[in-house]
């Protein structure tokens, strides 16, 4: 897979809906993200010429939220949690699982943009820790054996695969 | 206004509602420690020093953004107040890096500061790890990240006060920062190095690069800034007798505040430079020799007198200057006056725009005479006409910029503006075939009649302010939607949209230097004139004209009279009674007749009618056209040059009198605000050199002419009407505006401001060899011509070389690119630049900057015919592209 290519059309069409109303930034930056994964640090000045804003304002505002990201996620995004709850659990074996298995560490993104492997302080689940969370879902009570087939369910089938 | 009473400190006090505590506080002498407050920003309560504590509950209130309350009782140095405020200080040593030893803030160190006043001598915590994120060298702002407090100052300043928006936080929690957009350099993210960051930063953080080596000067001396009209309040560091640094001052409502220029804070460096003269001297052979100063003194007199007595003193000129003090400037034409006898006396304000400017003084009867900034927000709409004030007078810029996020309008109307785009409400280039002062006329003419034509005038205003109004609207019929769109290739709409931005508002007015310097300028003047008459705008109801004046006293050295047609204070040399009241304050007759402007001496000098020439402060070889000027110059028998700078002029020289810089002499600048400031010696004159005053002094003296004394002089001087306001003891006075007897009931025609009447007959026949026009500009690092300011070596650490900024349009026809050279030539002459293609520029306009390559842009201009005024911005030009080979002129750019 590759990024999905900077189209600056649909920047305007974004930067149009949201010009106007009351407080536009951070829904702007939102839908930004939304329509390419991430917010392409080109997109700053166009955004900041709509809404008569510097641009380091809005780096300030990007770089403020951990929601909003400057570099290009993977198309599936893990989330490991490090809580307290999670760590006495054991959390510590299942990122290290997960980072041989996904073959990146904490942070980074996998080469064909498929998957990114991040670390949060609580997911706020701990009666299942330790927990993770891949896209939306939560996954509670890991071991590192079950890791293999979480990260499988989110691997795009080849031709020739047999389903896991 | 509704009050509230409280407590401070067991201590009644009674203020305004809303009043923050920790101003309440500083009211009453009471203080507060506080690392983030400025007066000049809003309040923001980042550092919490400035906590106190509310007696009833116990809180802990950071009084900085915290309004009184009725009846509160406030605590603000109670033990646990204190306590506290030594745990914030103590947290924050914990972070700052060790290196007071070497660090340029030294003893104007707000933090160890109020260290040392909260008795905290070592902060007992482990040191937690310095954030040193390596950041890109800058020339001139240091930025070190491990003495920075978080304060947020010099976020603040940047957007509230300057209105560039450099720097924001970046990241968050212990990470946080103040950083660049993407962490660029300064230069790349549009900073114009005010250096206000650098003013209002508590610590160490942000300091000048060039001034680690220094560290904090011995002393520092107030003085007012010598470079463009603007009259910003500095701040001199002295070490070893030397300038080694300039800071805005920290005295109250300067116009300037906590900003500079990136000129008036770093181009200081000429004065030390290389090109300094230490020495009179006198040309023997061929080569200028050192002589003492008595010898080169009886030179000059012993040598004019010998020539006035053979060809009388119409033989003779002088050439004052707009950079002197008013005094030097005073004596200087009281010399040619009364020791020479002629009134063959000018100065070097004609070339940024006097002539225009003294015409609109005339014209408002002196309404428009103080115009301050900081009124600027006073205006529902502000028009920027010409060029952009950001780079010729750049503390104006950000004025404006202020005035619209208080929620003024700002109209934008110009060959590039691409500084106040992102402000403006409407954004407008001169297009078509017309030059830009033709059509900044029609438009605003357009937009007069169509105000007329819906009847949006403000009638009241007009009837008791203006005159010939009836005749002011037959001839704006002539000015039709119609054929103004026609003329100006604008959609009618547009104009539409423009009219009802100015219906029945007040509005200021700001005119670039381009305008004031431009042929057809005085059209444009007319135009804005009759445009805020209609309005009602100007004479005390909130609207001003503002010319934008790029040198430091030329409204000063008009005042003084270095003129040949007029007298200090503004009089017209054929006034017979002016001409009675300065005989007898001088006791001697003064000549009648007009005398010569530079450019008639020029051409007088070249048919060899002028003998003598002198000449104070200016440099004519660089801001004229040189091959014309060095020509006269060569036949005139003495040529005496009294300068700073070794400049070009300079050294065609007779006789050399090394004067001194403003840091090293006293006396008062006037500003184009109106003005007057006085300031006093930082340090000694440079080497051998003299004051200025002095030297005159000298001169007159052995002319025979009683000389006064500086005081004298000065006191002279505040007897003139104008300047009354200069015999006060205070270091700032204005120009007394001009007293209406009674300007409701009165009607007294007189006192009227008539409408005038403008006749455009718009040259749109071009020449098809030269197609262009070419406007020349002014970049921030330029003062002028240049030759101060190409002496300074941090000036050309920058990266601007002066490029030719050219349309894109242009550029895609021609084929060129950025980085290309061309071949600009007119008329008279070529030259060669490094093009800039910038989209949205105007099609038919390339802008040419001033001052760089010996300011060599003046080949393209002819000495003018008109013999009034000087018009040297605006001229008719072709390009062609110069094959890649030829790269020598692009060496040195900045000299």
């Amino acid at each position: 897979m590759t990024l999905p290519e900077l189209n600056s059309a649909k920047v305007d069409k974004i930067i149009k809906k949201h010009k106007y109303n009351r407080w536009p930034l951070i829904p702007l930056l939102q839908g930004i993200q939304d329509e390419f994964g991430y917010i392409p640090p080109e997109v700053i000045y166009p955004v900041a010429n709509a809404l008569n804003l510097s641009p380091s304002k809005i780096q300030g505002v990007i770089e403020f939220y951990s929601g909003f990201s400057l570099t290009p996620k993977g198309k599936h995004v893990f989330k490991v949690c490090c809580g307290t709850a999670c760590h006495v659990k054991g959390s510590r074996n299942i990122l290290s699982t997960i980072k041989k298995e996904l073959q990146i560490k904490e942070g980074e993104t996998s080469e064909d943009y498929q998957y990114t492997l991040e670390t949060v302080a609580c997911l706020g689940a701990c009666f299942l820790a330790p927990a993770m969370m891949a896209d939306k879902n939560y996954y509670g009570r890991l071991s590192p054996g079950k890791i293999g087939s979480i990260v499988a369910q989110y691997t795009p089938k080849k031709k020739g695969d047999k389903d896991v | 206004m509704k009050t509230v009473t409280f407590f401070l400190d067991k201590q009644k006090i009674q203020c305004a509602r809303d009043t923050m505590i920790f101003d309440a506080a500083e009211q009453n002498g009471v203080y507060i420690p506080s690392l983030c407050r400025h007066p000049d920003l809003k309040p923001y309560g980042a550092c919490r020093l400035c906590i106190v504590e509310d007696a009833a509950s116990g809180k802990l209130l950071a009084s900085c953004v915290t309004p009184v309350s009725d009846r509160q009782e406030i605590l603000t140095s109670t033990k646990r107040v204190i306590n506290h405020r030594r745990n914030i200080i103590r947290l924050m040593m914990a972070e700052h890096s060790e290196s007071c030893l070497v660090c340029s803030k030294g003893n104007r160190c707000l933090l160890r500061k109020i260290a040392a006043e909260l008795e905290v001598a070592q902060q007992d915590l482990y040191p937690m790890p310095f954030v040193s994120a390596t950041l890109p060298y800058d020339p001139f702002i240091q930025r070190d990240q491990a003495k920075c407090i978080l304060c947020g100052k010099c976020i603040r300043v940047c957007k509230e006060l300057v209105g560039c928006g450099v720097l924001d936080y970046s990241k968050r929690g212990i990470k946080s920062r103040p950083s660049t957009a993407f962490g660029q350099s300064l230069e790349a993210s549009g900073c114009t190095y005010c250096g206000a960051c650098i003013a209002a930063c508590p610590t160490g953080a942000l300091a000048k690069s060039s001034e680690t080596i220094t560290g904090t000067p011995q002393r520092v001396h107030e003085s007012v800034c010598g470079f463009c009209g603007v009259g910003c309040r500095i701040s001199y560091g002295v070490t070893g007798g030397r300038i080694t640094d300039v800071e805005p001052s920290r005295s109250a409502s300067t116009v300037n505040g906590l900003s500079l220029c990136i000129k008036g804070q770093f181009a200081f460096d000429y004065l030390n430079s290389e090109s300094r003269l230490t020495e009179p001297m006198i040309r023997n052979d061929g080569e200028l020799t050192p002589v003492s100063w008595e010898e080169a003194l009886d030179t000059v007199a012993d040598r004019m007198l010998a020539i006035i007595n053979e060809h009388g003193p119409q033989s003779i000129g002088f050439y004052g200057s707009s950079k002197c003090t008013n005094e030097e400037n005073y004596l200087f034409q009281k010399l040619a006056r009364v020791a020479a006898g002629t009134s063959n006396i000018d100065n070097g304000g004609a070339l940024y725009g006097r002539t225009l400017i003294k015409d609109l003084d005339k014209a408002t009867c002196g309404l428009t005479r103080v115009n301050r900034f900081s009124d600027l927000d006073k205006a529902d709409v502000i028009v920027v006409l010409g060029l952009s004030p950001g780079r010729t007078v750049p503390v104006l810029n950000y004025h404006i910029k202020r005035a619209v996020s208080n929620g003024s309008d700002l109209i934008v109307i110009g060959p590039d503006n691409s500084e106040l785009a992102q402000y403006s409400t409407h954004m407008l280039c001169p297009s078509g075939p017309l030059s830009p002062c033709d059509f900044y006329t029609i438009l605003l003419c357009g937009i007069g009649s169509d105000i007329c034509r819906n009847q949006k005038e403000d009638l009241q205003y007009i009837n008791l302010f203006t005159r010939n109004y009836e005749e002011q609207i037959e001839w704006l019929e002539s000015f039709d939607p119609e054929s103004v769109c026609e003329k100006t290739g604008l959609r009618a709409e547009q104009l539409k949209q423009l009219s009802k931005c100015m219906q029945k508002k007040i509005i200021s007015f700001v005119i670039g230097s381009d305008i004031l310097t431009d042929a057809n300028g005085r059209n444009v003047t007319r135009a804005v004139l009759n445009l805020s008459l209609l309005t009602g705008s100007i004479g005390g109801f909130g609207g001003n004209i503002y010319p934008v004046v790029p040198e430091n006293n030329l409204t000063g050295s008009w005042d003084m009279g270095t003129l040949p047609d007029m007298l200090p204070g503004r009089v017209d040399l054929s006034d017979p009674d002016a001409r009675r009241f300065f005989s007898k304050v001088w006791d001697a007759d003064i000549p009648k007749t007009k005398g010569l402007t530079f450019d008639e001496m020029i051409r007088a000098a070249s048919s060899g009618e002028l003998k003598v020439l002198y000449i104070m402060g200016e440099n004519p070889l660089r801001t004229h056209p040189r091959t014309l000027i060095s020509e006269a110059l060569n036949r005139l028998e003495l040529l005496v040059v009294q300068d700073v700078l070794l400049s070009e002029t300079a050294s065609l020289a007779h006789i050399l009198l090394p004067g001194a810089a403003p840091a090293e002499k006293r006396g008062s600048f006037t500003s184009m605000e109106g003005r007057i400031q006085r300031f006093t010696h930082a340090v000694f004159p440079f080497g051998n050199a003299m004051e200025d005053f002095e030297i005159l002094r000298q001169v007159s003296e052995r002319l025979g002419m009683p000389p006064g004394l500086f005081f004298e002089i000065q006191e002279e001087i505040s007897h003139i009407p104008l300047y009354r306001g200069l015999s006060g003891n205070s270091g700032g006075a204005w120009l007394r505006k001009p007293v209406f007897k009674n300007r409701i009931t009165d009607d007294a025609e007189s006192e009227k401001v008539p409408f005038t009447k403008i006749n455009t007959e718009a040259d749109i026949k071009v020449d098809d060899r030269f197609p262009l026009t070419a406007v020349i500009d002014t970049r921030l690092i330029h003062c002028g011509s240049g030759t101060r300011t190409s002496c300074s070596e941090n000036m050309g650490k920058t990266p601007w070389k002066g490029e030719v900024i050219i349309s894109e349009t242009i550029g895609k026809e021609l084929d060129l690119a950025t980085g290309d050279t061309v071949r600009i030539f007119s008329e008279t002459g070529e030259i060669k630049r490094t093009i800039r293609l910038q989209s949205g520029a105007a099609r038919h306009l390339l802008l040419i900057p001033r001052a760089f390559y010996e300011n060599d842009v003046m080949a393209l201009f002819q000495l003018d015919k008109n013999m009034e005024t000087t018009h040297y911005s605006i001229c008719r030009v072709g390009l062609e592209k110069v094959m890649a080979t030829n790269k020598e002129n692009q060496v040195g750019g900045n000299k």
